[in-house]
């Protein structure tokens, strides 16, 4: 009786598990690809995605939905993306170093460089700067201004120096500045007095805010350090930029120490470090002075336009801003193949226009769909008496004028497409390699408390001094010196554990 | 009942009452936001349903709620039998053994929340393990625990060690005794450890990040990432949690008036 | 042979648990705190920690606000457990209940409206301890009237009346039968209010505006740059409160709260 049974299981197993691989027959290799943003960086679909429209459009997929369409039409071959996201570089930083894998990630220029220079990435192939195949779309329709920057920006990776373009291809791109509101007295006059420091100005103590990470406050101390030099520094010379760029770059010590004591000085002055909650403080009147990113810059205005029916300006400094993109780099072991194909279909001016729509940023893409984007939503009406020619050229290329309004000239216009002029004097702060570790203990000195020396010395003393005081207390009865001494005449039998 | 023992109660139930208002005041807002049109504490705006539209119409937040649901039950689930088992372990063990436990127990406590979550995730790459649900049930078990042990050793302390050796006088196995005595005199700090256990899983972030599958997303998470960098539409996802809010809390307090208008007597018997 | 069944084989799965889950990644970290950048031995990271008087300051007051803290809780908490656990009312369920409701709401949304009820009051950015201190009271509040409460309602009705035939009256009934039964309860409490108080720098970064540090953002700042120099710093608060809770008499096994020990 139990042989059979045996025989009957073994035959029943031996039948399933010859089924097994039949299953797998007919059906190509699904394609894994992994991409790790920021949250909510892409279009999402549904109603508040650009494309979406009632009649032809009702379902509104989204980027990834399209993009494993396109790409199973395109390459015959299926892909699932697994698109997950993280808060900063740092935790990036730290999920790559654990060992995670992905195909395709999206950091900060400074964390491209950071990973690049610890050989982590590896370079974009060959192809995919073939601009005769119309597949790139990347190549094809970057705008000339943001592939000169990657082509001229370099890095080291291992012990050899290579440029940002080999590696990274943009996504979204934008400056620095200062959120304002304008009405406020004198406000405009000052920035343009003091430029970054008037985050010093007694006149708007607890009035202005920066951010709360390390890179941007360092970047506003050097903009403040070296204010004078910035601002005589000739303007129409070729090299102004890159002058700009080398002194925004400075992180030797002397350097680095003057830097802490203005910075000692802001941390005073300022209503505090923020991280988010600076738009909402702008919005609600709690402050008139907001360090922000430009495409943070234009939710914030948008956000006050629609809540508060307040304007809100947008002021990149004279001295210098900086300049910051966030950009597609594969990790080592990537499937280079599907990582290309998303850049280039992330890159098609179309898709471009519907992720800058749904995230607030500025794409780096320049096809015509983005111009007439643009176009879209800042041109003037006919009977705006007030329009100006806003010329964006040098990023769109030949021709490419808007009719705006003035007060784009500092507000959402301004933030997402500063005028030429203004984008020379934007410098990329790099990442600091070896200098790292001497500006992050900057920062620790920043945002540490500071108690005096002697302070310290009696705290330390007196911890000392209870520590040891407990310690007699528990222990003093088994050392000899601190025992009971018994009575004159007296002889002490035994001492033993009496508690 | 004389005055002064009126004034005492009156006083009493006032303290109370001023606790719980400042406990509330904050969720009270979230509340009332929950009905106004606006993606910011602070602004006016008008009342509408929007967030609670927004709430049960996404199929990704839905998920997000559910996700982070079930793991802080299950979380709190097994950490609850883990720790409770562990703490009656500690407290019948000897002096050395309770002392090197207790101390092991509160390292996760003491730790900051990345201290753990790195370490465990450096721990599970050597293993092998990887970033898995099993993975991140065991990060969320590391953090709840210690908090559980801490819920029952009091309990233990005050309990009536004589019962236990009564019950195996008269006749019980030790599994019985165990059961049917010590366990009920400790359930109040089980409860409790299991309350806190949810808490603590509900609102992690660190360690969850750092243990987590890759597209698995909980509401900290979320709001943690939408922190960093976010946009008009993390904004809308925020706002649609203030009506989260206003849900849990008027659930809650519909079950807890439910249960103890039917259970109220009951408990009064077995103090 | 069958193992005799022993109540304290009951802490095997914790301790393997916690020596799995907790000890081995411990040993990582130490492992981590005392080498250098290129996984040399060194004792660089200890020595460049304390001859920086900014982390040692930061400690210092993240100690004390920490103090602050749980002295403020236990000084509310212990009311309002006591209030509730002594009273005979039948909804005690669930005003306790109604205290920790609030938990469950995402503390990031709850240290949000803080927020603008404190900018409402104008508080905001301006006394930046205070509201710090105010922040983690609120959200440390349940986390001590819970274990207060479960150890105060048990302590037994039959001493406040041996102690009222004695002839203390409410004050001394309260200082020497009520809080010393209840101490394992005020242990607990505090070891979950003090400890964390230290590391959890969302509310200071909310309520003080970033302007407060606290040692717990120290330590993930340098987890984003330094791994080394943020193990050590955590390595080195778990020294402190180690041998702080030594000197206390924390791990010595306690006397039976009860007296009559079998």
């Amino acid at each position: 009786m139990k042989g059979k049974k045996i025989a009957c299981v073994t035959a029943s197993l031996l039948l399933l598990s010859s089924l097994a691989p039949l299953s797998g027959c007919g059906s190509e290799e699904e394609i894994l690809l992994r991409v790790y943003s920021w949250e909510e960086y892409i279009d999402e679909g549904g109603e508040d995605s650009y494309s979406y429209d009632p009649v032809e459009n009702p379902d509104a997929p989204s980027m990834i939905e399209d993009f494993e369409a396109w790409y199973e039409a395109t390459y015959e071959t299926p892909i699932r993306v697994e698109y997950s996201t993280f808060g900063t570089n740092e935790d990036l930083y730290n999920q790559l170093k654990l060992g995670n894998k992905y195909d395709l990630v999206c950091p900060s220029e400074y964390m491209i460089m950071k990973l690049a220079a610890e050989g982590m990435l590896q370079p974009l192939s060959e192809e995919f700067f073939d601009e005769n195949n119309e597949l790139n779309y990347y190549v094809n329709n970057v705008s000339p201004f943001i592939a000169d920057v990657f082509e001229n920006g370099s890095m080291t990776v291992g012990e050899e120096t290579h440029s940002w373009s080999e590696y990274a291809a943009g996504y979204m791109w934008g400056t620095t500045g200062l959120i304002y509101n304008p009405q406020i007295d004198g406000i405009a006059d000052d920035l343009d007095e003091y430029g970054w420091s008037i985050l010093l100005q007694n006149k708007y103590k607890k009035q202005a805010t920066t951010k709360d990470n390390v890179r941007d406050t360092y970047f506003v101390g050097l903009a403040i350090l070296f204010r004078d030099e910035l601002m005589n520094l000739d303007r129409n010379a070729p090299d102004y930029n890159e002058k700009v760029t080398e002194i925004m770059n400075r992180t030797d010590e002397k350097t680095v120490s003057a830097v802490y004591e203005i910075l000692l000085d802001m941390k005073r002055n300022i209503f505090g470090f923020e991280t988010d909650t600076g738009k909402s403080d702008m919005v609600k009147g709690t402050i008139c002075l907001n360090f922000a990113w430009a495409g943070d810059a234009v939710y914030a205005m948008d956000l006050a336009e629609e809540e508060n029916d307040m304007k809100l300006n947008f002021y990149i400094p004279k001295e210098s801003a900086n300049l910051y993109f966030d950009g597609w780099v594969m990790p080592k072991g990537a499937n280079t193949q599907a990582a290309e194909a998303f850049i280039n279909f992330m890159s098609i001016p179309e898709n471009a226009v519907r992720n800058m729509d749904f995230i607030g940023y500025s794409s780096v893409i320049a096809g015509e769909e983005v111009f007439d984007y643009v176009v879209e939503t800042y041109s003037a009406e006919d009977s705006d008496e007030t329009a100006v020619e806003y010329d964006l050229s040098y990023f769109f290329g030949e021709g490419a004028v808007i009719n705006a309004p003035s007060e784009q000239l500092n507000r959402q216009l301004y933030a997402q497409y500063p005028p030429q002029e203004t984008m020379k004097r934007c410098a990329v702060m790099d990442y600091y390699g070896e200098d790292d570790a001497r500006i992050n203990e900057l920062w620790t000195h920043i945002k540490g408390e500071s108690l005096d020396a002697w302070a310290i010395i009696v705290i330390c003393v007196t911890v000392i001094a209870i520590v040891g005081g407990v310690l007699l207390m528990k222990f003093g009865g088994k050392i000899d010196f601190f025992r009971k001494k018994p009575k004159k005449g007296y002889e002490l039998v035994k001492q033993e554990n009496i508690r | 009942m004389n005055k002064k023992a009126l004034a005492i109660k009156c006083l009493k139930a006032f303290f109370i009452g001023l606790i719980l208002l400042l406990l509330y005041a904050p969720i009270l807002l979230l509340a009332v936001y929950s009905f106004v049109d606006t993606d910011t504490i602070g602004m006016w705006g008008e009342f509408s349903f929007t967030h609670y539209i927004k709430l049960l119409g996404d199929s990704v937040i839905l998920k997000m709620i559910s996700n982070t649901l079930l793991l802080a039950f299950l979380a709190a689930l097994l950490s609850t039998v883990l720790g409770t088992m562990g703490a009656l372990g500690i407290y019948y063990s000897k002096r050395r053994t309770k002392a090197a436990l207790s101390g092991a127990s509160q390292i996760p406590i003491i730790n900051a929340e990345i201290v753990t979550a790195l370490a465990l995730a450096i721990t599970f790459v050597v293993i092998g393990l990887g970033k898995s649900y099993f993975t991140l049930l065991i990060g969320h078990m590391i953090i709840c625990t210690p908090f559980v042990v801490l819920s029952v050793m009091p309990k233990l302390k005050q309990m009536d060690n004589s019962l236990y050796e009564a019950a195996l006088d008269l006749g019980a196995s030790p599994f019985k005794a165990l059961f049917g005595v010590v366990l009920p005199q400790i359930i109040p700090g089980v409860i409790s450890g299991f309350m806190l256990a949810i808490t603590l899983s509900l609102d992690d972030y660190i360690v969850t990040s750092y243990t987590k599958p890759s597209t698995f997303n909980t509401i900290s998470t979320y709001v943690y990432n939408a922190t960093m960098k976010g946009n008009a539409h993390t904004a809308e996802v925020l706002s649609s949690f203030w009506a989260l809010t206003t849900i849990l809390f008027i659930v809650i307090l519909g079950v807890t008036l439910a249960a103890n208008l039917t259970g109220g007597k009951k408990k009064e018997r077995t103090k | 042979m069958k193992l005799r069944f022993s109540r304290k084989m009951l802490c095997i799965p914790y301790a393997v648990f916690l020596l799995f889950f907790v000890i081995v990644p411990m040993l990582v970290i130490l492992v981590y705190a005392f080498t250098d950048a290129e996984m040399h031995f060194s004792f660089g990271n200890f020595v460049r920690f304390f001859s920086d008087p900014t982390k040692l300051s930061t400690i210092v007051y993240s100690l004390v606000i920490a103090l602050v803290t749980t002295i403020i809780t236990l000084l509310i908490a212990y009311p309002v457990a006591y209030i509730l656990a002594r009273s005979n009312t039948k909804k005690k369920s669930v005003i306790l209940l109604l205290f920790i409701t609030p938990m469950w709401i995402n503390f990031v949304l709850r240290v949000n409206a803080i927020r603008e009820l404190m900018s409402w009051i104008g508080l905001l950015g301006e006394a930046n301890y205070f509201n710090t201190i105010f922040g983690m009271v609120y959200d440390f509040l349940p986390f001590m009237i819970l274990p207060l409460y479960t150890t105060i309602q048990k302590i037994d009705q039959s001493y406040y009346e041996a102690s009222a035939d004695l002839g203390g009256n409410s004050f001394t009934t309260f200082f020497r039968v009520t809080l010393p039964l209840s101490m394992p309860g005020v242990m607990s409490g505090i070891t979950m209010v003090f400890l964390p108080s230290m590391t959890n720098y969302v509310v200071s970064d909310m309520l003080g505006n970033s302007k407060v540090t606290i040692v717990g953002k120290f330590i993930e700042t340098y987890f984003g740059t330094d791994w080394h120099m943020g193990s050590m710093i955590a390595v080195i608060l778990l020294v402190v409160v180690f041998v702080s809770t030594l000197l206390t008499g924390g791990f010595k096994s306690e006397e039976n709260a009860r007296g009559a020990n079998l």
